[in-house]
């Protein structure tokens, strides 16, 4: 960067900065000036490990790579039989289990507990509508006692609550785009990784693992340079060897 | 250079004046960095940081006979600057070495980059706006104090009105630092300064509410471009922007003004942000933040000060002093602004390879677990490997319905078997480096990748020297254990490590014996490399074999100058070099592919905060780096 480098719309700027590119021998030997240091690359990979909940890999790590955490490793179990109950969608022992570890956090957050409930209704649905002469009836009491109180306070919840009772109408095998989402074990991830999230929040943890954000940065980033119509080798993250 | 008055009265401040200039306390010298506190999580701070990295990797890599290209970097002095711990395992010996290098001022920190940096020229980060600069400076003005203080000594400016002499700042603010931000203490407001005849009738309130006229001064805060002549007051000609004290008024590149703010004078303390955000600065008064005041701001801008009557005196703050007004929290702010907008776009899938169906955060936890592990191979931690994958496993078995096994998620397979062996492998050397069996790692590394050696002499030569050094190490030790008995001496002979030396090293530690055969292994390879260069790698070997054999000059090594050298931090510096010169040996990439991301992140943001912009909110060593 040159030490009187100017301030000025980057976009409307090309007829002042000339088009910068770099050819990939030139970018590679930029990156290479960018020191990372080893303990701070291990701190990233733990941070990850830790609040994402991979045990295992988290102790064997923290002795191969010799790292003393700060965090109690212990503590990821508990977050871990939470994520794994929810994963196999049982969501009533997940629920019972948050309940145990922290009684405040789903009265604390209606939304996380909606949207735990309503995963609990749709594993109902996948039961129901597994078979072709599947009980209906706990699927409409458990929507009628649990969610339609809820919902009537809460146009959002309503939405969610009609879109999923709309499950029952429709053949599994031919769902809307839109419905087959909800059938899609990634809304049980998405759950169970917001559930965490809160977990660790309630527990003055950060709540996503800086690992996430990186990659994010590095999405937005690869899209801002582009736009600027600087010429760079994007990052190949496809093939990780 | 500027000029001073001849009044006798200011010989005193004179003679100040000039030392200062040749020899400023603390601002103003080519070669150190200042970052002020506000600024540490901005992208400046972070090439900054860089700077300083390269530049103690450099030496390090002398220091330990490897090469200057060296991917691996010293682990010493750069945490610093974002206030991260010290790391323990792999923190470099030198760092007493490096300390001199970086001094902490109050709420400051500087770094040294002498000339010899080798670095592309282009990627040393400019200097930030320290002190006032005395070049093309009226004779009416006078510097002094650390170059931070301005007086204006006379004679006044007769008949035009319009006359007035401002000074701006040593360096133009940097686009990089996202915010800068300066405070002007107004010393004294001059003896005749509300005396002085109204400079403007346009949309002047010089009458406005309050009685004490000596509430005013004619002393302006603000910035200017590279080009504007500093015989006007800062924002009353074109390329520069002011707000006066006489009416509290804002001028953005014309003589008229616009209604703003209070009036300033003698004790106010005025503070000035620009913000390349959103091109717009904005000021301050006695700590309270005034409203916007200007916007669409372009072009290179040096903070500036203008004054128009004798005995006004300021002294500015650039940040080496606490500032009145809490600048931190309004950096926060920003930054949160920034990330907000960052965390609202979602990567492309084309960028991430996952699956067209699969949602943008299930690819990125993809993304991740494969950077991960293959971190974790490249560092030859292999149960690590099994681990994560076990637990990767165990996740996605959870799901019942078998669709729901995500394709592309890191799994034990049978072409992970073979790299398996290889990493293995590595880790064994690894781990003889860093227990100092120096001689393990020599014969492993020529049993399992006879290439390496070969191809990579230096890493040979760096070997050798730390085998040396640990020769050395055994015997300051062992000296120690004769004469004292220490308990740190028990400590170390009941090292686990101590069993797994090879049988040189095992015997008990005959002093004599011991520094015979390290200075006969320092003979040797004095012998063999004296003459000896690496032409492909900035190696300085004779530098190297100089600063070990060193050692040899002190009877008592351990609490000697030198003793960097024998720290156990200097092994993991050694050990990375080798497992890199494998990993390549092996068609493999020396560094791994997150450290890549980092990089590439990294760099990513430097040329998009070049310009400014929100980017350079973004400091990405600070903000996912530090522990």
């Amino acid at each position: 960067m040159s030490a009187a480098a100017s301030i000025g719309p980057g976009a409307n700027n090309a007829s002042i900065t000339p088009k910068r590119g770099y050819s990939r021998e030139q970018w590679e030997s930029k990156l290479d000036s960018v020191k990372v240091s080893k303990a701070n690359l291990n701190a990233l990979v733990m941070n990850y490990l830790i609040i994402e909940g991979y045990q295992s890999a988290a102790l064997k790590f923290a002795q191969e790579a010799n790292i003393s955490s700060s965090v109690a490793l212990d503590s990821i179990d508990d977050r871990m039989q939470i994520r794994a109950a929810i994963h196999a969608g049982a969501i009533q022992e997940a629920i019972e289990r948050i309940n145990d570890l922290n009684p405040e956090l789903l009265d604390t957050n209606p939304e996380l507990h909606f949207s735990l409930l309503r995963l609990q209704l749709i594993e109902l649905i996948r039961k129901c509508t597994a078979s072709p002469n599947g009980d209906i009836q706990p699927v409409l009491s458990f929507a009628t006692t649990h969610l339609a109180s809820r919902a009537q306070k809460n146009p959002v919840f309503l939405t969610d609550l009609e879109r999923t009772m709309a499950l029952l109408c429709f053949p599994q095998d031919s769902l809307a785009p839109q419905l087959a989402e909800l059938m899609d074990p990634s809304l049980r991830r998405q759950v169970a990784a917001r559930v965490n999230e809160a977990i660790l929040e309630a527990q003055g943890v950060m709540r996503e693992a800086k690992m996430r954000g990186l990659v994010r940065l590095w999405g937005w980033a690869e899209n801002a340079l582009r736009q600027e119509k600087v010429d760079f080798p994007s990052l190949d993250l496809k093939n990780i060897a | 250079m500027a000029s001073f008055s001849h009044d006798p009265a200011t010989k005193v401040q004179q003679s100040s004046v000039t030392t200062t200039v040749t020899t400023p306390a603390l601002a103003g010298h080519p070669d150190e960095f200042f970052v002020p506190k506000y600024l540490a999580s901005t992208c400046y701070a972070d090439c900054v940081a860089n700077s300083a990295a390269q530049l103690a990797s450099q030496t390090a890599a002398q220091t330990r006979g490897s090469p200057g290209s060296s991917t691996t970097s010293s682990r010493s002095t750069f945490g610093l600057l974002d206030g991260e711990t010290t790391p323990q395992l792999y923190n470099h010996s030198d760092s007493s070495k490096h300390s001199s290098l970086v001094r902490g001022l109050s709420g400051f920190q500087a770094f040294d980059l002498p000339e010899s940096i080798q670095t592309t020229p282009g990627d040393a980060p400019p200097h930030l706006p320290s002190c006032w600069s005395s070049e093309g400076v009226s004779q009416s003005m006078e510097i002094f104090g650390d170059m931070l203080e301005v007086k204006f000594a006379g004679p006044p400016a007769k008949g035009n009105e319009q006359e007035a002499a401002a000074v701006r700042a040593n360096h133009p603010i940097p686009p990089q630092c996202g915010l800068f931000y300066f405070e002007v203490e107004v010393l004294s407001r001059g003896k005749d300064g509300y005396a002085f005849p109204l400079p403007r009738t346009s949309t002047s309130v010089f009458e406005r509410d309050d009685p004490i006229i000596n509430e005013r001064s004619f002393i302006g805060v603000g910035f200017c471009g590279p080009k504007v002549q500093l015989n006007k007051m800062p924002g009353w000609v074109s390329d520069s922007w002011g707000y006066h004290g006489d009416d509290g008024n804002t001028f953005a590149c014309q003589n008229s003004g616009k209604q703003y703010g209070p009036t300033f004078s003698t004790n106010d303390v005025i503070g000035c942000g620009i913000n390349f955000r959103n091109r717009t600065a904005f000021y301050t008064k006695n700590g309270m933040a005034l409203e916007t005041a200007f916007k669409d701001l372009k072009g290179t801008l040096y903070p500036a000060v203008g004054m128009r009557t004798i005995g006004e005196h300021v002294r500015a703050n650039f940040g080496q002093r606490d500032f009145v007004f809490d600048i931190e929290s309004y950096m926060r702010e920003e930054k949160a602004k920034t990330y907000m907008q960052i965390h609202a776009f979602q990567p492309p899938l084309e960028l991430l390879g996952g699956r067209s169906s699969a949602r943008a955060d299930t690819a990125i936890t993809q993304t991740i677990h494969k950077l991960i592990s293959s971190y974790l191979a490249h560092n030859g931690y292999v149960d690590s490997v099994r681990a994560f994958a076990g637990d990767v496993q165990k996740e996605a078995n959870a799901f019942s319905s078998p669709k729901s096994v995500e394709d592309g998620d890191v799994k034990m397979g049978e072409s992970e078997i073979a790299e398996d062996l290889e990493a293995i492998n590595r880790q064994k050397i690894r781990a003889a480096v860093m227990e100092g069996n120096i001689n393990r790692a020599l014969k492993l590394t020529e049993l399992f990748f006879p290439k390496v050696f070969e191809d990579n002499p230096e890493i040979l030569f760096q070997l050798k020297c730390r085998k040396f050094v640990e020769l050395m190490r055994l015997c300051a030790l062992a000296k120690k254990s004769e004469y004292t008995e220490d308990d740190e001496m028990h400590d170390v002979s009941n090292d686990d490590d101590t069993d797994m030396r090879d049988a040189e090293f095992r015997a008990t530690p005959n002093l004599a014996d011991l520094l015979n055969e390290s200075i006969r292994y320092g003979q040797k390879l004095h012998e063999s490399y004296r003459n000896k260069n690496f032409p492909s790698s900035t190696t300085d070997v004779q530098k190297a074999l100089n600063d070990i054999f060193a050692l040899m000059a002190y009877p008592d090594p351990i609490n000697s100058a030198v003793a960097y050298l024998l720290a156990e931090d200097g092994r993991a510096p050694v050990a990375e070099d080798l497992n890199s010169a494998i990993l390549v040996s092996q068609g493999k990439s020396s560094v791994a592919k997150l450290e890549r991301l980092i990089q590439h992140t990294t760099m990513l943001m430097r040329e998009l905060a070049e310009q400014g912009g929100q980017s350079a909110f973004v400091n990405v060593r600070h903000d996912f780096l530090a522990p």
